[in-house]
């Protein structure tokens, strides 16, 4: 079965990025297919490259850019929720002349187009709410 | 063709959650999917008249509602329940909105593929 993910806790607010982690690494592992992950509300904040994690405490952004490289799963975060909770890759923060780019390596910024597109190719849509 | 549900269930001010899930529905909307929107739970406050939402300095859920038919979610769902509890008539809403008993809002929960629950 073919996934999409959608994820809409901030990391410290709510408990979604954890159960979404754990979701898509358990269908992974069952043979299903997670194509891409949805950041969408305070769950952008899972895209923050300047958070630092407390040391014993999972980094809920290092653990999605792991999955997303050993799975090829695309990290997708809503761009309207992200300007305005301060998620910018460089082009935005450039654009915006906010001076400095705070989105991590390996999340992408998108329109919910994609989501759309996503919604319509995949099986399940599952969301982890705030 | 997929058909998409949008459930607000938060109150309206209470986060960014309420209107971010309302231009979800519209872009699926704008996507060529049928989708629909439900209202339940402290969401059904978001119909309250006189909003002042300037002392928050914060946009008008309820202008975002009034022009969800403009954008064409019109198939507009508010629980029966809910505007009981919160003391509210359909009647004075800026939009037409069908009104659900408990078990109607499960089957509508069952006729959609896909729910985005905000």
């Amino acid at each position: 079965m073919k996934f999409t993910i959608a994820v809409h806790g901030s990391p410290y607010g709510s408990t979604s990025h954890q159960h979404a982690l754990a979701f898509c690494h358990a269908s992974v592992a069952a043979g299903h297919a997670v194509e891409r992950v949805f950041f969408y509300h305070d769950g952008v904040y899972g895209a923050l490259s300047t958070t630092v994690t407390p040391q014993d405490q999972v980094d809920v952004t290092h653990a999605w850019q792991d999955l997303s490289k050993t799975e090829s799963i695309e990290l997708c975060v809503c761009i309207a929720n992200a300007l305005k909770r301060g998620v910018l890759d460089p082009n935005e923060a450039e654009r915006y002349e906010t001076g400095v780019p705070t989105m991590a390596p390996g999340f992408q910024i998108v329109g919910l187009g994609l989501l759309v597109d996503a919604i319509t190719s995949s099986d399940r849509y599952v969301e982890f709410p705030a | 063709m997929k058909k998409v549900l949008a459930i607000v269930s938060r109150p309206p001010y209470a986060g960014a959650q309420v209107v971010e899930t309302l231009e979800a529905a519209m872009v699926t909307r704008a996507f060529d999917l049928p989708t629909a929107v439900l209202f339940r739970g402290l969401g059904v406050t978001a119909f309250q008249e006189n909003q002042a939402p300037e002392n928050l300095g914060r946009k008008s859920v309820a202008k975002v509602i009034t022009a969800l038919p403009t954008y064409e979610v019109e198939d507009l769902y508010v629980c029966r329940d809910s505007l009981a509890k919160y003391q509210l008539e359909s009647e004075h809403f800026s939009v037409p909105v069908t009104i659900l008993s408990g078990s109607e809002i499960a089957s509508l929960i069952g006729e959609h593929d896909v729910v985005m629950a905000g």
